[in-house]
């Protein structure tokens, strides 16, 4: 043993285990970033939550009633563009267009009605031109209302909306025809725009 | 001066006669409009008639639930003026490579316009899977008609001269389809359906069966296109059970091998419809196997009304 070797046994050496600690670490941090970057990137690229659609709440009839008016909208307007007139209820119950064909004339003649016409689930009216409402007769359906906008030329189209409405309809309210009738009349031109009690279901095009 | 003033005459006559009376736009040549699916094939198929050219992107014979593009498809699609979409999961093999190459080649996105039949038509969520919606809209009448209006409209932007034409052929369709329906319909007037409840093994009958205020009780792929696992089949039979279901639709053109093992454990009664995407491509192929189908549904609901009624007698 030499006076060097000597002096080196003097001093203190830390000897690290030879156990992988030290990479474990770096092994370890490098695993945080990775995933802290996955992490990032999957919070950034989330997929778009889709609209919640509000037929969705819809019952099964309501949903069909829905699908029939939203194929009247382009019925009515060829009709309409055709004959230059906006169609009645009655044209349409006899042009077999659904849902209005699934409705039989009330007895009081059809004038006096402002041509409302109703029996099983809905009545039918047509307030203004353009606009199509039906009442619902049972507490389970909706009532529904159809505004077409009136355009000078064919080219101008806007687009039609469909509104619904869920009905709380006591049938003990109308003992008779003569009930339905007044109600028929008290469906006025307000309804066509008084929109606050009505949901959006669906745009034309 | 007046070979000037004549050659103008001429040119202004020449412009007007190619636009038309009203100013409507003519093309130079027929539309070319393709389509992804068996009964947009029929729906365009009935409202062009003879003034627009139809070509299916996808020789017939292909399974769209597991179906890929091929360069052969794609060679179709660059012809196309105008390509008409299920556009909500039915043709995904078609929807997401169109995208790409749109976005790989602009020019494409001029030439080529893509109406997605679907815009119109409210939609059901699909049964088993979260964020998606039941694509099977063209197994109905009602959807079926919405459709064909969205498609006759938006073609007629593309071709304005044959617009009117488009819409009184897309009429007349409706009309032709309602009819079919009705008198299928009539025959369920005296027939008590609310108590009858119904499986189905691929959810492809929401949008029909609505159309007679009927929903589906229990839909056993887990999801569109995927067979049940052993232990989900339990479960479904299982519910089949609990819920008294008397109906179970299946597929005729789908080989859904667990079916005869529900059809064991349960008793329930099985009817076959048609899925409507197999075989040729037919301008009459809508009408025909919907009529199938409402002969298959009729007999069904009929055959479990009576039973139902049968059971209530003996209870």
């Amino acid at each position: 043993m030499t006076n060097s070797q000597t002096v080196v046994l003097g001093q203190r050496q830390k000897v690290q285990p030879l156990n992988g600690q030290q990479e474990t670490r770096w092994c370890f941090l490098v695993l945080v970033l990775i995933l802290f970057c996955g992490g990032l990137g999957v919070a950034n690229h989330q997929a778009d939550e889709p609209e919640i659609k509000e037929h969705l709440s819809l019952s099964t009839q309501d949903r069909s009633l829905l699908l029939n008016l939203s194929s009247a909208i382009t019925e009515i307007r060829f009709l309409q563009q055709m004959d230059n007139q906006w169609p009645s209820i009655q044209l349409l119950a006899e042009q077999q267009i659904p849902p209005f064909d699934q409705l039989f004339p009330l007895s009081h003649a059809s004038s006096e009605l402002d041509g409302a016409v109703g029996g099983g689930d809905y009545l039918w009216s047509t307030p203004e031109e353009g606009c199509y409402l039906g009442m619902s007769q049972q507490t389970e359906l909706s009532s529904f209302l159809l505004l077409i906008p009136v355009t000078e030329r064919s080219g101008d189209e806007l687009p039609g909306k469909l509104y619904s409405r869920a009905e709380f309809y006591n049938q003990d309210e109308f003992y008779n025809q003569d009930e339905l009738y007044n109600q028929a009349n008290a469906l006025d031109h307000a309804d066509c725009h008084d929109l606050s009690q009505w949901q959006l279901q669906l745009t034309e095009f | 001066m007046s070979g000037c003033l004549s050659a103008l005459l001429l040119l202004s006559l020449n412009v007007s006669a190619a636009t038309g009376v009203e100013g409507i736009e003519k093309r130079d040549t027929p539309l070319k409009v393709g389509i992804t699916l068996h009964p947009y094939y029929s729906y365009v198929a009935n409202v062009i008639g003879d003034r627009a050219e139809l070509v299916p992107l996808v020789d017939s014979g292909f399974n769209p639930h597991s179906y890929e593009l091929q360069p052969a498809d794609l060679k179709r699609l660059l012809s196309m003026d105008a390509l008409v979409l299920n556009g909500i999961g039915h043709d995904e093999f078609a929807t997401q490579a169109v995208e790409k190459l749109i976005h790989s080649q602009p020019e494409l996105k001029q030439q080529l316009t893509l109406i997605n039949a679907n815009k119109d038509v409210p939609l059901l969520a699909s049964a088993n899977s979260r964020n998606a919606w039941n694509p099977h809209t063209f197994v109905s009448i009602d959807a079926a008609i919405r459709q064909v209006y969205t498609i006759a409209k938006s073609l007629g932007q593309l071709d304005p001269e044959n617009a009117k034409y488009f819409q009184r052929n897309a009429i007349q369709y409706a009309r032709k389809l309602r009819g079919l329906k009705n008198r299928y319909m009539r025959q369920l007037v005296a027939t008590d359906l609310s108590s009858i409840r119904i499986a189905s093994t691929h959810n492809a009958y929401g949008y029909f069966l609505q159309e007679f205020g009927i929903r589906i009780d229990t839909v056993i792929e887990p999801a569109h296109g995927v067979e049940p696992s052993a232990s989900q089949l339990k479960k479904t039979i299982e519910r089949i059970r609990s819920a008294n279901v008397n109906l179970l639709f299946t597929e005729l053109d789908m080989d859904n091998r667990y079916v005869s093992t529900i059809e064991r454990a349960t008793g329930i009664h099985l009817h076959h419809f048609s899925h409507m995407t197999y075989g040729d491509y037919d301008p009459d192929k809508v009408y025909r196997e919907m009529e199938q189908n409402l002969k298959t549904l009729n007999k069904a609901l009929k055959q479990a009304s009576s039973d139902n009624h049968d059971a209530e007698q003996k209870g």
